[in-house]
C-alpha cells in the first residue's frame, strides 16, 4: 500500500504562498489550498488550483490550544467550496525551518480533533494540513476511505522544475559508469532524479525517436510511448533505429523506439501504448509523467496534450518541424520550433496553435474527408536534420530545466528556427486571462481527474 | 456520445423546434445530425429543407464544418451555387449541397451548435 502523496504547484502559486508566509519577520502565516486529486500509478497526488492566503487577524488567529489558528469562519467557507468544487481542502503554515520540516505534537493533536469532521463536510475529498519550511515541506492529508498519508515529495512546475521534500533525502548510489562524464554535470543527484522520472513521448516518428534516443542515454528511467502507426519505408531517412525490416514486417514505431531506448539504457523501463492519444483511456495514463514530449502533428494530439499540461499541472513542450512551399513549388520557409508550455502561462489554445477546422477534419475518415472536397492531404516534406534541431533542444530544456540546473527565467518563450533566415526567434507568448483551458479561473486548471479531458472515446 | 455533443443537440432541439431531427452516433463520442424541415426563405425553392453535419466528440473545441443542405435547393433568382457552397456531395446517404464556412467563434470558446447553424442559415440568406 502506498502511503505517500505527492503536491504539484505552479510556480507562480507557489511563490505567492511562500511570499504570503515567510513575509520576513519570522513568524507563523497560515493559508488554505484548493486542490484537484488523481491517483496517477496508485499514488495520490493533489494538484494545487487556489491558494487563499489567509489575513492575520481575520482568517489566522490566535489559537485556543496552539499558538495561531484558521478562524472557523474562513474554515468553512473554503471546506464548503473544496467540497462543491470537488477539490481537496489543504490548510498551511510555516515553520521557521530550513530543509527539514515537520508538524509539531499540537500540529498533529489539532489535525486528529478537527480532520473527522471535515471530512464528513468535503463528502468524500480529501482533507490536510502542510506545513512549510524555507527548503522544505511536509503533509498530513487524510483520505475519505481512512487513508492518512505523509508526503513522498511536491513538484513546482515553473520554467525549471523544483522538488521538496519534508528532509533531505539520502545520498543517491553511485551512478552506473556509462553516465560518468555527465554526471560531472549533473551531479549524482541529477542522475538519480533523471532515473526516477517518467517522461511520455506523444508520436514516436522521425522527431520522437530523436527524443527517445536523447533521453535514454541521458539516463532517463521510466518511458510511455504512445503511437499507432508502423514504420514505412518513406521513414526511414528519419526514425532513428528503424530498418528496412522493420518496415517490411510492418513493426511499430513504439516497438522500434523501445528497442533503441533498451540499447542505450537496459536498465530503462518502457510502456508503449499503440493507440491513438485523443482516446479517453490513453491520455488519461499520461497523468503518471513528469513531463511530456508532443512530437505528434495532429491537432487532436495537440488539444489533449495541452489540456493534460494544465489539467495536471504536468510540463511539457511541444516540438516540430516544418517546410512550407508556396503555389509554385517553390520553398519560402524551413522551420523548427519548440514551444514549451507550462501551467498559467498561456497555452496552445489561446495562442490559437490548435486549428477548430482541422479538429473537425480529423474527425472524418479519409472517405469522407476525399467526399467532403478536404482532399487527403499528401504527406509534408520532412528532413531528419530539422528534427533533431527541434529534439536537441527541447530534450536540452528538459535536462537544464528538470534538474534545475539553470535560473527560473522572468519569460516563457517558444522558439522558433528559421533556416533559411538563418535567424533564432524567442517569441513570447500569449497569456489570455480568460483562457478556458489555462487560466486560473478557468474550467481546467488542476482539476485532475475532477473534469473529462477533451479526447474522443475509446 | 460526449456530454457537450449531447448538450449541443439539446441546444438545437430548442432552437429548431419545429424541426425533426435524426442523430447518429459517430463512433468517437460525437454524432451526425440532419434536421428537418429548416427554412431557407423566400430566396430559395423550396423555402425548407434539412441540414445535416457532423459534431465532433471534441466539440466545441472542434469546429461543425462543413455544413449541409438538401441538394434540391435552388436559388429563386437561377445563379448557380459557387465555392464556398457546392452542389454534388452526399450526407448520411442523401444527396447534398455542401456548405463550407469556417468558425472563427470556436477558437474563442464562445462557439455554440445552434449559433453556427444560425450563421450559415444567415450566410445562404445573404449570398450576393
Amino acid at each position: 500500500m502506498i502511503n505517500k502523496c505527492q503536491i504539484r504547484f505552479a510556480r507562480e502559486d507557489f511563490d505567492a504562498l511562500k511570499d504570503h508566509l515567510f513575509p520576513g519577520d519570522r513568524d507563523e502565516h497560515g493559508a488554505v489550498l484548493l486542490a484537484g486529486t488523481a491517483r496517477p500509478g496508485g499514488r495520490l497526488t493533489l494538484y494545487v488550483r487556489e491558494v487563499h492566503p489567509a489575513r492575520e487577524g481575520l482568517d489566522y488567529v490566535k489559537g485556543k490550544i496552539g499558538y495561531r489558528a484558521l478562524h472557523p469562519t474562513f474554515i468553512h467557507k473554503l471546506i464548503t467550496r473544496a467540497r462543491d468544487q470537488e477539490l481537496a481542502y489543504l490548510a498551511v503554515h510555516n515553520h521557521e525551518a530550513d530543509r527539514t520540516v515537520g508538524f509539531s505534537q499540537i500540529d498533529v493533536g489539532s489535525h486528529e480533533r478537527g480532520y473527522p469532521a471535515l471530512l464528513q463536510i468535503a463528502r468524500g475529498m480529501p482533507v490536510g494540513a502542510i506545513v512549510v519550511g524555507h527548503r522544505s515541506l511536509q503533509a498530513d492529508i487524510w483520505t475519505g476511505d481512512g487513508g492518512r498519508l505523509e508526503l513522498d515529495e511536491a513538484v513546482i512546475v515553473g520554467n525549471t522544475i523544483q522538488r521538496l521534500t519534508p528532509s533531505p533525502s539520502k545520498g543517491p548510489p553511485p551512478a552506473p559508469a556509462m553516465f560518468d562524464r555527465q554526471v560531472r554535470l549533473f551531479g549524482q543527484t541529477g542522475q538519480m532524479e533523471l532515473a526516477r522520472c517518467h517522461v511520455g513521448i506523444v508520436g514516436l516518428g522521425g522527431l520522437g525517436s530523436l527524443v527517445a534516443e536523447y533521453l535514454a542515454r541521458l539516463g532517463v528511467g521510466h518511458f510511455q510511448l504512445i503511437d499507432a502507426d508502423v514504420v514505412e519505408e518513406s521513414n526511414l531517412s528519419r526514425i532513428v533505429g528503424a530498418s528496412l525490416s522493420d518496415a517490411a514486417k510492418q513493426h511499430k514505431k513504439v516497438d522500434v523506439a523501445r528497442r533503441l531506448i533498451l540499447q542505450a539504457n537496459p536498465r530503462a523501463k518502457v510502456q508503449v501504448i499503440i493507440d491513438d492519444v485523443a482516446k479517453d483511456s490513453v491520455a488519461r495514463q499520461l497523468a503518471i509523467n513528469d513531463y511530456l514530449f508532443l512530437a505528434a502533428d495532429s491537432m487532436r494530439a495537440r488539444l489533449v496534450f495541452n489540456a493534460v499540461v494544465h489539467q495536471y499541472l504536468i510540463p511539457g513542450v511541444q516540438m516540430g518541424s516544418k517546410i512550407v512551399s508556396d503555389e509554385n513549388g517553390a520553398v519560402v520557409d524551413v522551420l523548427s520550433v519548440n514551444r514549451p508550455v507550462r501551467p498559467g502561462h498561456g497555452c496552445l489554445w489561446c495562442n490559437q496553435l490548435i486549428d477548430s477546422t482541422a479538429l473537425a477534419s480529423e474527425a472524418k475518415s479519409d472517405t469522407e474527408r476525399r467526399a467532403q472536397a478536404y482532399g487527403v492531404e499528401e504527406p509534408n516534406p520532412s528532413v531528419i536534420a530539422l528534427n533533431a534541431v527541434s529534439a536537441a533542444h527541447g530534450v536540452n530544456d528538459f535536462m537544464l530545466d528538470y534538474l534545475g540546473l539553470r535560473p527560473e527565467p522572468d519569460l516563457l518563450r517558444y522558439e522558433h528556427f528559421n533556416f533559411l533566415r538563418r535567424a533564432r526567434t524567442l517569441v513570447e507568448p500569449r497569456r489570455t486571462t480568460d483562457c478556458s483551458e489555462c487560466s486560473r479561473g478557468g474550467q481546467r486548471y488542476g482539476r485532475a481527474d475532477s473534469i473529462p479531458l477533451p479526447t474522443i472515446d475509446g | 456520445m460526449r456530454v457537450e455533443v449531447s448538450a449541443a443537440i439539446d441546444e438545437l432541439r430548442r432552437q429548431f423546434s419545429g424541426a425533426s431531427f435524426n442523430v447518429r452516433e459517430d463512433g468517437q463520442g460525437g454524432a451526425y445530425v440532419v434536421m428537418e424541415p429548416v427554412s431557407l426563405g423566400p430566396r430559395y425553392r423550396p423555402e425548407s429543407t434539412w441540414v445535416g453535419f457532423q459534431i465532433p466528440a471534441q466539440y466545441p473545441y472542434a469546429d461543425i464544418y462543413p455544413v449541409f443542405i438538401g441538394a434540391e435547393c435552388c436559388r429563386l433568382d437561377g445563379v448557380a451555387f459557387a465555392a464556398p457552397v457546392t452542389p454534388g456531395h452526399q450526407f448520411e446517404g442523401r444527396n447534398a449541397i455542401q456548405v463550407s464556412r469556417r468558425s472563427g467563434a470556436a477558437q474563442s470558446g464562445s462557439q455554440k451548435a445552434a449559433g453556427k447553424i444560425l450563421k450559415i442559415l444567415d450566410f445562404l440568406d445573404k449570398l450576393p
